[in-house]
């Protein structure tokens, strides 16, 4: 920034001492006839424009104002000079009697005053002269300097050759060179293509400061042919000076009136350009964000909002699936209601899948319901596309009496192109995210189970037991464990949470928790289930249900007391029979402690000799084959019935390798628990 | 073996009146059959949506016949889904302070019944509340096949 | 598919409700009503016969549970019979049958009055 104002400064110097050195000679000399003498005037003159030229060049550089204001500027200068055209015929011979005497004669004071008066006037041609230039090379790709240079120099050899070649014979001369220079300024001024950028409202607005301008320049041109001081000033200073000033004023009339014209004839076109530009913005805008928005919903508000300005409408949504259902999402400018009520209009009429490419969409004049009038008029359709498959559909509505053009369904089209890779992306990411903390948190899950469920089996003389825990993949939630009451009784208990993951896994925790508690202080099963009730009732949330059974075997009373909530029944194998023992009760967590109480039974077996009791969860009864065929209920009992003799252990293998030979073909979903007790007295 | 996967997702949109139960159960009757769904298997699915349903009429819509409720029911080799939207008053059957839980199933034993009916008869029970738009509940059955 | 009715007739002391149709929300209040008419003139023994019942959702058990209490309270009973499987499926997940004297037919609920 210090190095450029020290080159402005360094260039107003050079300036500065162009201009005394002026000053000097014209104090000096006067207005000579000596043709030396005029060519040095004349030099002198040009260096100072010259240097005054960079210096502005330079400063102007380093701001960069609109183009606006910089024909703005043009144009107050303009009128400021006007009105000093307009009053130096007033002014003048009242600061300096009889006037034209001195300038015929002029004296120092004079000298200097009228010295300022032109200084000032070069000021304001160098800053149109500069205008001009800074508006040719506005929006020039190829290096187009050598035309405006080439003007220029035939400028000043047009204003030089009018001052030195006055005679009739080389007059031509001077004609010829003026008509070049005019072919050159029309030439130059047909580099307009920078107002093509400019807004509509600029457009209008630069219309009008260019008639304005055109109009003042004609003026301006008009008052310096005439006989009036100003001119003569300006002639008696250096009648070159004087002609370059009505060449820069006729190349600035020249190129206004064309701006002028140029912006007339874009008007029409200004809205359409302007939505074009828009839409360049937009997609950059757009692409941008493709790498920066990584959330879905973020993207897809950002989606809609594009889409509605880019083709003009009025509101904006996607339609999006959702595993079985469409939805609309990122609504823009429109209720939840209304989006709802069109989407399903939509998907009535046309296909999901089929939707290729952008279409239109007619609504009819009556509202969906019949009831009042239909707020838009048409729709455009288009797909949201990954891999070949469709996964939204984005939905531009325009109001009633608005159409879509062409332009508008290209611009959405592309648009949605975008739009489709974009949440592509973002979707692929969650995806993966979720992916990632899913399998993490399986492994938690299955961590936890491992540590809740019992190491070994209990072993006592005449009970034997034999236990199988098979997890699925998803980690299921059963649960069982034994609780030592005393050295006579052998509490246990089997459960099972409905869902899956890390969720039933915490529960299965708490579920322990309760038990393992509860089976210290309470011996009665349906006491102790009526209590896990209560507990489970406050904290299992709305997804969750709880099913087990708790029991004791009293190994010196021989019996068995147990209750069941909601799970699967018990089977005595008894003497080659298999009953189902299936006493009543609700599962854990859903009713209040008085109907729970009210339906819960409390049963007792007396144990006789080669008694198997066999608990299960429905992961055995729901095994499925590839045919999705269940286990069953009928299968389980039949090999129970037909295995009636073996021991615990040998009965748990058995059920074990028929479920897996069933299940071979297909994944296993459920927990498989299998907990069975041999009474041997 | 039947026709198994869905073109389209059947819909239903009736008021919010008791006396549009039967038509909803109508309606899963017909469309589970169609899925090839074995007669007790509906008959559980029918009367889970049915509590699902009156549900909605007594505590979002608190009995009002002027609210809507739309069933929209799709299925395809695993899963037989019914999906209830309504836009009522958001019901949360998660967590509830002690005392309002408490007197809520005193006073609507019934109301938790219908629940424990829901949870038991389908395999899987899901709601969705966004407050102030709607709510919805997925209910959700494995079929097999053959 | 909504039609519900009930006939009841009375056989000397104990009134025998039949049901026919489908027990939903919509058609409890016509349940309602009959219990209702039958405690108002003290009526309290109940036999309700499920025989022509094709459907029962949750709305209506607790009908049941809602007049049982007082019932009861007046040394009277409902005593539920002849349901189908499908019927009795659901009573028998509610926990229903530790609630209620349930039986195959009329006659023997008919029979438990007399012997009380």
């Amino acid at each position: 920034m210090n190095k450029k104002r020290n080159i402005i400064s360094a260039q107003l110097q050079q300036f500065s001492a162009a201009a005394l050195l002026l000053l000097i000679f014209k104090i000096f000399f006067g207005s000579p006839d000596s043709f030396y003498l005029r060519i040095i005037l004349d030099l002198l003159t040009a260096a100072a424009i010259f240097f005054l030229l960079l210096a502005l060049i330079r400063f102007e550089n380093s701001r960069s104002s609109s183009q606006l204001s910089l024909v703005l500027n043009v144009g107050i200068l303009l009128a400021v000079m006007f009105f000093i055209i307009l009053f130096s015929d007033i002014l003048l011979p009242a600061v300096f009697d009889n006037i034209n005497l001195k300038m015929k004669n002029p004296g120092l004071v004079y000298t200097i005053v009228a010295f300022i008066y032109v200084l000032i006037l070069v000021c304001f041609i160098s800053y149109y002269l500069l205008t001009l230039r800074h508006f040719f090379f506005l929006n020039q790709r190829k290096n187009v300097r050598v035309y405006f240079n080439t003007m220029l120099v035939f400028f000043i050899m047009a204003s030089l050759s009018v001052n030195f070649l006055q005679d009739e014979s080389v007059s031509f001369i001077s004609t010829t060179v003026f008509v070049v220079s005019v072919l050159l300024m029309i030439f130059n001024s047909l580099r307009i293509s920078w107002i093509a950028f400019l807004s509509k409202k600029e457009k209008l607005y630069l219309l009008l400061l260019s008639f304005v301008i055109t109009t003042l320049f004609i003026i301006n041109i008009i008052n310096s042919s005439g006989e009036n001081f100003y001119s003569q000033i300006l002639a008696s200073f250096s009648p070159s000076l004087k002609h370059f000033n009505q060449i820069v004023m006729i190349y600035g009339s020249i190129y206004f009136l064309v701006l002028f014209f140029t912006t007339l004839f874009h008007l029409p076109t200004a809205e359409a350009f302007d939505r074009k530009a828009q839409e360049v913005t937009s997609l950059q805008y757009f692409s941008k964000l493709i790498t920066e928005v990584l959330d879905f919903n973020d993207l897809a508000e950002t989606v809609t909002d594009i889409a509605q300005k880019l083709s003009g409408s009025q509101s904006s949504w996607i339609i999006w699936k959702q595993g079985n259902n469409f939805n609309p999402i990122a609504s823009k400018n429109i209720g939840f209601m209304e989006s709802e009520k069109l989407t399903r209009h939509i998907l009535n009429k046309i296909s999901f899948g089929k939707l290729i490419s952008t279409k239109t969409f007619n609504l009819g004049e009556k509202s969906l319901d019949g009831s009042s009038e239909n707020q838009f008029s048409v729709v455009s359709l288009s797909p949201i596309k990954a891999r070949g498959e469709t996964h939204g559909i984005l939905v531009a509505a325009k109001s009633i009496g608005q159409v879509f053009t062409q332009d508008d369904l290209n611009a959405i089209e592309t648009f949605s192109d975008y739009a489709s890779v974009a949440i592509e992306n973002s979707r692929l990411l969650e995806e993966s995210i979720e992916k990632e903390r899913l399998e993490k948190e399986l492994d938690v899950a299955r961590e936890i189970q491992r540590k809740i469920l019992p190491l070994k089996v209990p072993e006592y003389p005449n009970l034997k037991i034999a236990s199988v825990f098979i997890p699925a993949f998803e980690v299921g939630g059963d649960y069982y464990d034994f609780f030592k009451i005393n050295e006579n009784k052998l509490g246990f208990v089997i459960a099972d949470v409905s869902g899956k993951g890390i969720s039933a896994a915490f529960i299965m925790a708490e579920v322990k928790g309760i038990f393992e508690s509860l089976s210290k202080t309470i011996e009665g099963p349906k006491e102790i289930l009526i209590k896990a009730n209560d507990i489970l009732k406050e904290t299992l949330d709305s997804k969750s249900f709880v099913s087990a059974a708790y029991g004791y075997f009293d190994l010196v009373e021989k019996k068995l007391v147990f209750s069941r909530a909601g799970h699967c029944p018990l089977f005595l194998l008894r003497g080659g029979d298999s009953k189902q023992i299936k006493p009543s009760g609700l599962g854990l967590g859903l009713s209040d402690t008085e109907y729970f109480e009210k339906t819960l039974e409390e049963y007792s077996i007396d144990l006789k000799e080669n008694d198997t009791i066999v608990l299960y969860t429905d992961g055995v009864t729901e095994a499925k084959n590839e045919k999705l065929e269940d286990f069953g209920d009928k299968h389980f009992i039949n090999v129970l019935q037909s295995n009636l003799n073996l021991s615990a252990d040998e009965l748990s293998n058995k059920i074990i390798k028929e479920i897996t030979v069933f299940s071979s073909g297909h994944e296993q979903y459920d927990d498989i628990t299998l907990v069975i007790f041999k009474w041997q007295q | 073996m039947s026709v198994r996967n869905k073109n389209s997702i059947s819909e239903l949109r009736v008021k919010s009146k008791t006396e549009n139960l039967s038509r909803i159960r109508d309606f899963v009757s017909l469309n589970a059959h169609e899925a090839g769904i074995p007669d007790a298997v509906v008959e559980n699915i029918m009367l889970a949506v049915d509590e699902a349903c009156t549900n909605i009429i007594k505590h979002a819509y608190n009995l009002s016949p002027e609210g809507e409720i739309i069933i929209k029911i799709d299925y395809d080799e695993e899963k037989f889904i019914v999906t209830i939207i309504d836009y009522g008053k958001s019901f949360e059957p998660d967590r509830v302070p002690l005392p309002d839980l408490q007197k809520y199933y005193r006073e609507h034993r019934v109301g938790g019944l219908g629940m424990y009916l829901m949870k038991s008869l389908m395999d899987d029970v899901e709601y969705i509340s966004i407050p102030g738009k709607y709510n919805q509940v997925l209910l959700s059955k494995n079929i097999r096949s053959g | 598919m909504a039609e519900f009715s009930t006939s009841i007739k009375e056989m000397g002391e104990i009134s025998v409700i039949n049901l026919k149709g489908f027990l939903d929300a919509h058609t409890a209040p016509a349940l309602e009503n009959n219990f209702t008419q039958l405690i108002n003139d003290k009526k309290y023994k109940i036999v309700v016969n499920f025989q022509d019942l094709a459907y029962i959702s949750s709305a209506g058990l607790g009908v049941f549970m809602a007049y049982i209490e007082n019932i009861r309270d007046n040394k009277g009973d409902i005593k539920l019979t002849n349901m189908s499987d499908k019927v009795f499926n659901i009573f028998d997940l509610l926990g229903f049958p530790l609630l209620y004297e349930i039986y195959k037919n009329e006659d023997e609920a008919l029979k438990k009055f007399s012997g009380s």
